[in-house]
């Protein structure tokens, strides 16, 4: 019985955690290319264990125009490429700017990869070219002169992989060159987090309720065991 | 720990509350010639690796997972607040000295403290020394001066300014330049319409208006402000809802940690 308190105890920890989660993602409503983390689970594996099971959510979020040239996202799958002091991490964020020195770079001046390395951006050919462009298959372009093309990157496996701030990833199972067919590029666009607000309030009504249960079972066990205290007095 | 919640939620409360100061000045300068909006942006902060305990775990005598680390953020912080320069709609005003740039790029001034100044505000005055200043008193760069012999001034598209002299001869008295940026963006707002240059914009492309996607001079019209009343109420819905939303976070923060604190009842 007292093994129960434990038992229901950790499950209270565990809904507290869970509520963390939740509570990071509706702080994130408004952040470009951030992408929802669902709360955890836990899965029996095939040796009949149990194992905490965190999941990131992929998927696509709207596309806002802001018709700004240095303003890109991704339509369908891929990742950025930036290269950050921990090395090359991968992010759906295309808010970037050109750095004093030329660079593409994202909104903490981590340069954006292109095919060729580091995308740089010659200030002469912008003085004479007429409009600095990114095509849909990711091509940077001025007037008509290719520069450079965007790196866009697959994950080998997008669950193996740890976030960091700037909503980067850095892909732990490794990443390749993603296929041409898979993405489109939207040059004045950016993407919005994933979140949905519905959802989460969901989940944060679930997450409320399931530990309202277990202190439920903590009281009702602490009752009982306070019963069976009172065995044999007098 | 419960207060992470808490202060996760009291950052996306933050959040919002910057997002929604950024909303009201857009608004509040919905008919100040050549404003440009403002949109806030923001960022996740670091995340931390949590430990999770398998609720079965010692129940089923399993080993410790190693796949039990899960990883939770800590909320979001305001990265920018960054200007939109998309093209405000352009207004006939017949003022000879009223100008709008169809296009990219903006008015060069020069300020008093001898740095440059770049505008979209088109609605000039001639100061005392004939001089063509902005509506703050800044000369535009270079600077262009009317002498007491000319009557009235007509503005090609692409900058040239030619002054109808007393006697019928008209003579071009000096040439309008632009200024254009590879990431506008990044333009610092000092006030007064007027923007400097950072890191983060680069440095000014100087060119003639209507060539080398230099945008066109429009003499007799002023741009208006690109704050369009729609968008801003629906981003202020949406903020003002995110916030609701995210206070609700530290409402069941508090109940659960109530039901906590009532778990000991005798």
């Amino acid at each position: 019985m007292i093994k129960g308190i434990y038992t229901a105890a950790r499950g209270l920890d565990a809904r507290m955690k869970n509520l963390e989660v939740i509570a990071n993602n509706l702080a994130n409503l408004n952040t470009t290319g951030f992408k929802k983390e669902m709360p955890f689970s836990e899965v029996m594996n095939q040796y009949g264990q149990t194992q905490i099971q965190q999941v990131t959510d992929f998927r696509q979020g709207d596309l806002a125009q802001t018709n700004n040239p240095t303003d890109v996202a991704i339509s369908g799958k891929g990742f950025f490429v930036v290269q950050t002091e921990n090395g090359q991490e991968l992010t759906r964020n295309g808010s970037f700017k050109i750095s004093d020195n030329g660079y593409l770079v994202d909104q903490q001046g981590n340069k954006v990869m292109g095919q060729n390395g580091a995308i740089k951006i010659d200030m002469l050919s912008f003085e004479k070219q007429k409009s600095f462009t990114i095509s849909n298959n990711g091509e940077v372009k001025f007037g008509n002169n290719v520069i450079d093309s965007l790196m866009i990157a697959k994950m080998n496996d997008q669950q193996d992989s740890e976030r960091d701030s700037g909503t980067n990833f850095s892909a732990t199972g490794g990443f390749q060159v993603a296929n041409q067919n898979d993405f489109q590029i939207k040059q004045g666009y950016l993407e919005e987090s994933n979140v949905n607000p519905i959802k989460e309030l969901e989940n944060m009504i679930q997450v409320n309720n399931e530990y309202q249960s277990a202190s439920k079972m903590i009281t009702f066990l602490d009752k009982s065991l306070d019963e069976a205290n009172q065995i044999g007095k007098v | 720990m419960p207060t992470r919640a808490l202060r996760t939620a009291a950052s996306g409360m933050y959040a919002q509350e910057l997002n929604i100061e950024v909303i009201s000045n857009n608004i509040a300068n919905i008919n100040t010639t050549g404003f440009k909006k403002n949109q806030a942006e923001f960022q996740d902060l670091m995340y931390q690796q949590v430990n999770v305990s398998p609720v079965n775990s010692s129940v089923q005598g399993a080993t410790q997972n190693s796949s039990t680390a899960i990883q939770v953020g800590n909320g979001v912080q305001p990265t920018a607040d960054e200007k939109i320069f998309t093209q405000g709609d352009v207004t006939q005003t017949n003022n000879q000295l009223d100008l709008a740039i169809q296009g990219d790029g903006f008015f060069q001034v020069l300020k008093p403290d001898g740095t440059y100044a770049y505008s979209r505000d088109g609605s000039f005055q001639v100061n005392a020394d004939g001089k063509i200043v902005t509506s703050s008193g800044y000369a535009l760069d270079p600077p262009i001066t009317l002498d007491q012999n000319s009557l009235s001034v007509s503005i090609g598209k692409d900058g040239t300014v030619t002054a109808q002299q007393v006697g019928g001869s008209s003579k071009v008295i000096g040439n309008i330049e632009l200024a254009r940026f590879m990431n506008p963006g990044g333009l610092k707002s000092l006030g007064d319409n007027l923007y400097a240059q950072t890191d983060a914009s680069g440095t000014p492309i100087i060119g003639t208006p209507n060539k080398d996607g230099f945008g066109s001079i429009n003499q007799g019209y002023l741009e208006s402000s690109n704050v369009d009343i729609v968008q801003e109420m629906i981003a202020m819905i949406a903020a003002q809802r995110a916030y609701e939303i995210n206070s609700k976070t530290v409402q069941t923060v508090q109940d659960m940690m109530t039901m906590a604190n009532n778990l000991k009842q005798n």
